[in-house]
């Protein structure tokens, strides 16, 4: 059978308004502070595209309120497609822009980065369906959220945290001996830490987290044959962040409601 | 009751190709955003080294003030397509992942601070911490005094 199934677009919108709200929550972490440092690689896209020059404070104040003014319209419905390309390509600039001055990488802007693309281009694809259904005030119950919103996005996922597990792969099976999971321990943890004594003296305990949260990461790629992994995978992420939080003090916390709103383990039918 | 189904122009190709490009862009690249490997912590370090600096009233100083600090301690440098390190660079420093020891570089990195702030010397500890029987220990240490220029000319 040709196409893709559609239905009413309660997935698709939760998950829009979630991505904006964590977008914005986190586009205030972006900045170029360290725009005084020489400059090494091109880590972007827009890197690419973009003369380094422009990349400065300014381009961060005004790609951030371009995001958050096109974002609240879009979260609106509001002058869509234009509002959805507006909140995603300021956003996508502003961390890009973010990256290009940073001497390391922040990982917690990609996964809704990817989520604004599948949105936006839902919103391209049906936009007179949304405009229409908006106008006449029946968006929620009018059939027009393709099947793959919700595929693609359970993809992004996907390929963000199991890429991950298999970038570790290619950085050598060594990591899961647990040494260095001890050493970033003592480095990082702040002394008195429950877990960080425990750690930093029992190789065979870090080799088990470390070793536990690649499998966590690699077992992402599950999902997409097994439907009924969904909920073991958003709470099994979930504690790995928390614990990544609770440790090393690194920020990922808004990442669990999109695990979560991505995932929809409630969701009946299995649509991966 | 039926199933509503769509077949919008464009729509199959857009579904691959962004199925495509966001499995092959991390591979290749690893990072390049929005595509993202995310790999941090995607190294296997055996060891590492940081010092501990101090000025002669015994007043321990921040290393990474000092330029002598650990960058980076859960991003592995990116290693692909001909680009080595990051967006920015900052500047090369002793301590770190699996390195040896630079006692030249420590002290070119000190004496600055010295000259700037007039003090006499700075005693270093160079630690290098590691597992051994399944613990973390300080594997080797090297303690030093780098002396201010201007107090001490270089004979």
């Amino acid at each position: 059978m040709r196409g893709f199934t559609l239905s009413v677009p309660t997935y698709g919108q939760r998950l829009l308004w979630l991505a904006l709200l964590m977008g914005a929550i986190i586009a205030f972490d972006a900045h170029v502070e360290y725009g005084e440092l020489p400059k090494a690689n091109t880590v972007s896209v827009l890197g690419l595209l973009l003369p380094l020059e422009w990349a400065d404070s300014r381009l961060v104040f005004w790609s951030r309120a371009i995001f958050l003014l096109s974002g609240t319209l879009w979260g609106l419905r509001i002058g869509v497609p234009w509002s959805s390309w507006g909140a995603t390509f300021s956003y996508t600039l502003l961390i890009s822009v973010y990256w290009e001055n940073l001497p390391w990488f922040r990982h917690k802007f990609v996964l809704p980065n990817l989520i604004f693309f599948v949105l936006a281009f839902w919103y391209q694809f049906y936009r007179s369906e949304i405009r229409a259904a908006r106008d006449w005030k029946d968006f929620f119950r009018t059939p027009l959220e393709p099947s793959w919103v919700s595929s693609l996005s359970s993809w992004s996922l996907v390929m963000f945290y199991g890429l991950s597990g298999v970038s570790k792969v290619i950085g050598g099976w060594t990591l899961l001996d647990g040494t260095s999971l001890q050493l970033w321990f003592h480095l990082m943890v702040e002394p008195g830490h429950p877990l960080r004594e425990a750690v930093i003296h029992s190789q065979g305990l870090a080799a088990f987290l470390q070793t536990g949260a690649w499998l966590v990461e690699l077992s992402s790629f599950l999902v997409l044959f097994w439907g009924w992994y969904r909920l073991p995978l958003a709470v099994l992420l979930s504690c790995f962040h928390l614990t990544v939080q609770w440790t090393f003090g690194i920020p990922f916390l808004t990442n669990i409601p999109l695990i979560w709103a991505i995932l929809d383990p409630r969701r009946k039918e299995d649509r991966n | 009751m039926e199933t509503l189904r769509s077949d919008k122009k464009g729509e199959v190709f857009f579904v691959r190709a962004f199925a495509a490009v966001t499995l092959l862009m991390p591979l290749l690249a690893t990072e390049l955003y929005p595509f993202s490997a995310a790999s941090m912590f995607a190294h296997s370090p055996k060891t590492y080294t940081v010092y501990r600096v101090s000025g002669p009233t015994g007043e321990v100083w921040d290393p990474h003030l000092l330029g002598v600090g650990l960058n980076n301690p859960h991003d592995p440098p990116l290693n692909s397509w001909g680009r080595r390190g990051y967006g920015r660079r900052l500047p090369a420093s002793p301590a770190g992942y699996d390195v040896d020891w630079d006692e030249t570089l420590v002290k070119a990195r000190i004496q600055p601070f010295l000259k700037k702030h007039a003090q006499a010397y700075a005693v270093v500890e160079g630690l290098r911490y590691g597992v051994k029987d399944g613990a973390v220990t300080c594997v080797e240490r090297r303690s030093y005094t780098v002396r201010n220029e201007r107090f001490y000319p270089k004979r």
